[in-house]
């Protein structure tokens, strides 16, 4: 099964995850995501849904001026953004939960 | 490409998008980021602008189908028009088996592309050829068809090495291409070999009388030898034979003869030029070399004409009884 394809539908609950942690901008989520083994995620789509929830309003947003690189946008939660993250971590779960049970009867 | 030109051509890909700008609001501090990490030139780790707007937008959405004003790209109103004369033919049950055909056709192209880089590889390391010569080769081969299906029935994969795919699917599809021509040529350098080897035979096929034959003794009914007897072909071409081919000439004692004029007065070869044989007289009547519309002379020069012979033209019974042939 194609990876990518199953993390579509669950990008907009991992950046919701990693902001939960902290704050951060475009690439460092991006980063972040990686590190936490989601090697396949694409940057464009993280930046396309970090626009998006932002749009959607559960995100803030403020700019920190770098003295070395570019201006840096950084993104964090706030409270829609914290409410979302909470329900859809719990359906994730429960399915999560569900795919499992599902598996293991498929292996016995 | 520099961080403002992938900036740019992403805009320009998107230009259709009714919230491209908040989309893109801070694009170019996020693809600076990006450059600032490492040297990697932006194309190369982003893929093409193009591909990273549409993954963009496929992440945001808010890209509206069909709706009005929108004005698609070149690439994607070709794309569309592909889609439709694809969905319009798939009601055509001819269309629908073909298109469940080519899948099955798969395992057998990745066997032909293992041939083709494998006699790719041999003919670069020595002489060219399309066709695997030594064990060497066939060692070659065999690995390249290995490699060649193995990589063809694997299922991950990324971008990158779908684009590697379709460039060695390319340059084996050149190499087909190539050795088919080869081939051809090839081909037609022999078959023009061979018709070389044979001698013209296009002369003796329309005028003369056919192989092995090179002097003709026509009878009459009776078995009464003819001489002198004047054959043409169809077209009103003498009829000639080449009794040189068979160790014979004619004889030209009596000056030049007819060569359509039979039997023919012969001498082996060897005799040429020795005393002429006295066998053949000469004849005294020499007729025009056209053909006659009549098919035997009316005062044969031959007088062994048979005497039966004006009984058996139908000019003996003009006033013939019709019945006389049924009663018989």
């Amino acid at each position: 099964m194609d990876s990518s394809q199953l993390l579509k539908g669950v990008l907009d609950l991992a950046v919701l995850a990693v902001l939960s942690e902290r704050d951060g901008y475009g690439y460092d989520v991006v980063r972040r995501l990686r590190e936490a083994g989601l090697d396949e995620v694409g940057d464009a789509s993280v930046y396309g849904t970090l626009r998006r929830l932002f749009k959607a309003g559960a995100l803030t947003s403020y700019v920190v001026a770098s003295d070395e690189g570019p201006h840096r946008k950084y993104y964090g939660l706030n409270e829609v953004g914290r409410t979302m993250y909470a329900s859809s971590a719990k359906t994730w779960n429960s399915f999560a939960a569900t795919m499992a049970s599902l598996l293991k009867e498929g292996q016995s | 490409m520099t961080i403002d030109q992938y900036a740019r051509a992403v805009r320009a890909a998107l230009a259709d998008h009714p919230e491209r700008e908040e989309l893109l609001e801070d694009l170019d501090d996020h693809l600076a980021e990006i450059a600032a990490e490492s040297g990697v030139p932006l194309e190369e780790r982003l893929g093409p602008p193009e591909a990273y707007a549409e993954e963009l937008v496929a992440a945001y959405g808010g890209r509206p189908h069909g709706g009005v004003g929108r004005r698609p790209g070149p690439r994607a109103r070709a794309r569309g028009w592909a889609r439709d004369a694809h969905r319009s033919l798939l009601r055509h049950a001819p269309y629908r088996g073909l298109v469940g055909f080519l899948p099955e056709l798969r395992p057998g192209w990745w066997v032909l592309r293992g041939y083709l880089l494998a006699m790719i590889l041999v003919s670069v390391t020595s002489s060219g050829r399309i066709a695997p010569q030594g064990v060497v080769d066939w060692v070659v081969v065999a690995a390249a068809v290995y490699v060649s299906v193995w990589f063809g029935r694997r299922r991950h994969r990324g971008r990158a090495v779908l684009l590697a795919a379709a460039g060695v699917n390319a340059v084996a599809a050149v190499a087909l291409l190539l050795g088919l021509m080869q081939a051809a040529e090839w081909n037609d350098d022999t078959s023009r070999y061979a018709s070389s080897q044979s001698p013209p035979d296009v002369y003796v096929n329309t005028v003369s009388a056919g192989d092995g034959v090179y002097n003709i003794k026509p009878y009459a009914k009776d078995g009464t030898p003819l001489t002198d007897v004047y054959l043409y072909d169809q077209d009103g071409k003498p009829v000639t034979t080449e009794p040189e081919s068979y160790g014979y000439t004619v004889d030209r004692s009596c000056g030049e003869p007819i060569l359509n004029r039979y039997p023919l007065p012969l001498v082996p070869q060897d005799e040429q030029d020795g005393s002429t044989p006295t066998a053949t007289p000469c004849p005294t009547a020499s007729p025009s070399q056209e053909p006659m519309a009549r098919a035997t002379p009316e005062e044969p020069e031959a007088s062994a004409s048979p005497s039966e012979a004006p009984a058996a033209s139908p000019s003996a019974s003009p006033t013939g009884r019709p019945r006389a042939g049924r009663s018989g």
